[in-house]
């Protein structure tokens, strides 16, 4: 047998016995709790080890991160009966050493630290659903939560920026009888550019529900 | 004469020293304005043949030292645009403490030469296209620049062979060797009429500079060079009707050889290249020129511009600029001054505004405001306005200075900011007092 094969073997190997050893991301939804809250359906969760891996060396890197959070509430034959849906951004300025959290209402719009950060999203708490006038007593409900990060490439993010919005501008170097202004192109890299494919976006996703529930059922906070 | 001499030199001493002295002050107010951090390491990754140090020449900063976020990203942007590498990747992570930041650079090193396409516009040559160049930049990893390009436009066909070695036995100085050989057409106004004369020029030229301490500011070059003026010239848009010289032009025509030793300095502080709002460009230089192998004497040539860029409100930027040229009676005609133009003084056609001769003696001077029309992306936004006033006047005879023969123009422009190209720049100028309208159409600001 090759080394070739025997190291692919025990790649395989490894695969199956540590299987987190692939994977990026190991961010979950936990805790889903519905109760009855000011006369409304409200739900507390929490999205674990998020902040952690790629997605957190990805965000301390300066590179935003878009959100998506819905919120869902299914009838017994999982029908949509209503959906809260939250799309923003979390941003880390590196100078001012702070994270920003655009359009995600249900969070601070910023904060100082990872900790704080982590600290937030592992306490997700009183997010409005429906008035509970809404809701047919005796019928068996449940919440989803679809929770999804979207990693912009870094080379999408920062190429194609740098080609679009600023041009390679030639000026003259110093004071001379003529003053010339040009651009200059690698054709190469824009070839490149042009012909790699679209290299789409990381997304990383997570679901949870929680148990069926009915009216009479929930507990009231 | 030794009297006029001496103060014009102590005055250039002094604008030496205070246009250093102030950019010097501007760059240390500008880093104690923005937020800096202390950079704990620099990780460069992906440099199988590159040397570190050569990805570290182009940052201004070390580990250990505290730096801003314009600081970075310039640095950054010159690490990419050296193309030395087919892709860069810049990052930071915060360091152990607050306060503190890892720099992260990963590349990906290029194996063969590539090919850039250029183009631009000079008041000198018109429109012109490099519509294929060679470039062999980093390409065994020694961080040197090589490449040839070839030229053509409205009127210039030229070859450019050029390589420069930068760190220089490791100095921090930059070496600079170019080889070219250019035809041009020069343009001639006689009683109105519009000719041209061809006029061949090649040489070598040798530069000196550097990244880092006093030396940045500075350049030094040594230029061997031969000049072929045509003896007759012809109508534009007929080429095969050649008439005589004026007399004032017959003297160059032949060839001649000079050799050159320039010397300029040169402070930008400038905020953005893109929509400058705040900061200056300035740029000082002197040229002496031995003429064993010509027809003419040994002469001087001295440039002086300056370009001023404030904020006034809400992105709308006051821009100003002031122009002085000044040539020894022996400088050549191709070796003058000349006015008018998209770049000099807008509402009049390029050079119609000096004398045959063309000027040994030159002043202008522009005002623009500036104002985003689209507020999307600022500063790189599509499209900016502008309103302008130019005046200046060229002469050759210093008897024929006449400060009420000032020449100017107003008007208003607009700035398309197109991907790939960078600034297209469309002036509607209204001489003064004809008010006859003239559109010129150029790549960048006017300045």
């Amino acid at each position: 047998m090759s080394v070739l094969k025997l190291r692919l073997k025990f790649f395989r190997w490894l695969l199956l016995v540590f299987p987190a050893v692939l994977s990026a991301q190991n961010f979950q939804l936990s805790g889903i709790l519905p109760y009855a809250a000011e006369d409304s359906l409200k739900v507390d969760f929490s999205v674990q080890q998020l902040w952690e891996g790629k997605i957190a060396k990805t965000l301390l890197a300066g590179i935003p991160l878009d959100i998506q959070l819905d919120i869902i509430l299914l009838n017994p034959d999982l029908k949509v009966i209503s959906q809260k849906s939250y799309i923003g951004e979390v941003v880390y300025d590196v100078w001012e050493e702070k994270f920003t959290l655009l359009n995600l209402g249900i969070f601070p719009a910023h904060c100082n630290s990872l900790a704080d950060l982590r600290n937030w999203f592992e306490h997700i708490e009183r997010v409005g659903l429906n008035p509970l006038e809404t809701l047919v007593p005796e019928v068996k409900y449940q919440v989803r939560i679809d929770f999804s990060v979207l990693l912009l490439n870094k080379k999408q993010n920062q190429e194609l920026k740098r080609w679009m919005q600023s041009a390679d501008q030639t000026e003259e170097e110093f004071a001379s009888r003529e003053r010339s202004t040009g651009f200059r192109l690698n054709i190469n890299q824009l070839v490149q550019l042009f012909f790699s494919g679209d290299e789409e976006p990381e997304k990383f996703q997570v679901s949870g529900s929680s148990t069926p529930f009915t009216l009479t059922d929930l507990m009231i906070k | 004469m030794l009297k006029t001499s001496l103060s014009l030199n102590i005055f250039f001493s002094l604008l030496f020293i205070l246009l250093i002295g102030s950019a010097v002050s501007q760059e240390e107010k500008q880093t104690e304005s923005s937020p800096t951090l202390r950079v704990e390491s620099i990780e460069i990754s992906g440099n199988s043949m590159t040397d570190q140090q050569i990805i570290l020449s182009f940052l201004s900063f070390r580990s250990g030292d505290q730096i801003s976020k314009n600081q970075l990203e310039k640095d950054s942007r010159r690490l990419q645009e050296s193309h030395f590498f087919k892709e860069v990747d810049i990052y930071t992570q915060p360091g152990t403490d607050r306060g503190q930041v890892i720099l992260y650079i990963e590349v990906k090193e290029r194996h063969w030469p590539y090919f850039q396409f250029k183009g631009g516009f000079s008041e000198l040559d018109g429109w012109y296209l490099s519509p294929i160049g060679l470039r062999f930049d980093n390409l065994f990893g020694h961080g040197n620049y090589a490449g040839v390009e070839f030229f053509i436009g409205d009127r210039l066909t030229g070859l450019d062979i050029s390589y420069m070695k930068p760190d220089l036995f490791s100095t921090n100085l930059n070496f600079r060797l170019l080889l070219y050989t250019r035809g041009r057409q020069f343009v001639h106004y006689q009683d109105g009429l519009r000719y041209l004369q061809r006029v061949d020029n090649s040489g070598l030229g040798l530069r000196l500079n550097s990244n880092q301490g006093l030396m940045k500011y500075l350049w030094f070059d040594f230029v061997l060079e031969s000049f072929t003026a045509a003896d007759h010239m012809w109508r534009a848009g007929e080429k095969d009707s050649n008439v005589e010289l004026p007399a004032e032009l017959q003297p160059y025509s032949g060839q001649n050889g000079v050799g050159r030793f320039v010397v300029s300095l040169n402070v930008d502080t400038r905020n953005q290249l893109n929509y400058p709002s705040h900061g200056y460009w300035g740029s000082l230089s002197i040229d002496q020129v031995r003429a064993p192998q010509a027809v003419f004497d040994d002469y001087n040539k001295l440039i002086f511009d300056l370009r001023g860029y404030q904020e006034i409100s809400h992105h709308w930027v006051l821009a100003v600029r002031t122009k002085a040229a000044w040539a020894k009676e022996a400088a050549p005609f191709y070796d003058r001054f000349y006015l008018g133009g998209p770049n000099s003084l807008r509402g009049y056609a390029d050079r119609s505004l000096n004398p045959v001769e063309y000027a040994s003696r030159l002043i202008q001077g522009s005002a623009e405001l500036r104002f985003p029309l689209t507020r999307s992306k600022y500063p790189r936004h599509f499209l900016t306005g502008v309103f302008f006033y130019d005046i200046g006047q060229a002469w050759s005879d210093p008897d024929t200075f006449d400060e009420n023969q000032f020449h100017s123009s107003v008007g208003y422009g607009l700035r398309f900011n197109i991907p790939f190209i960078g600034l297209v720049r469309l002036d509607f100028a209204y001489p003064v007092p004809s008010y006859e309208l003239m559109v010129h159409m150029s790549l960048g600001h006017t300045f």
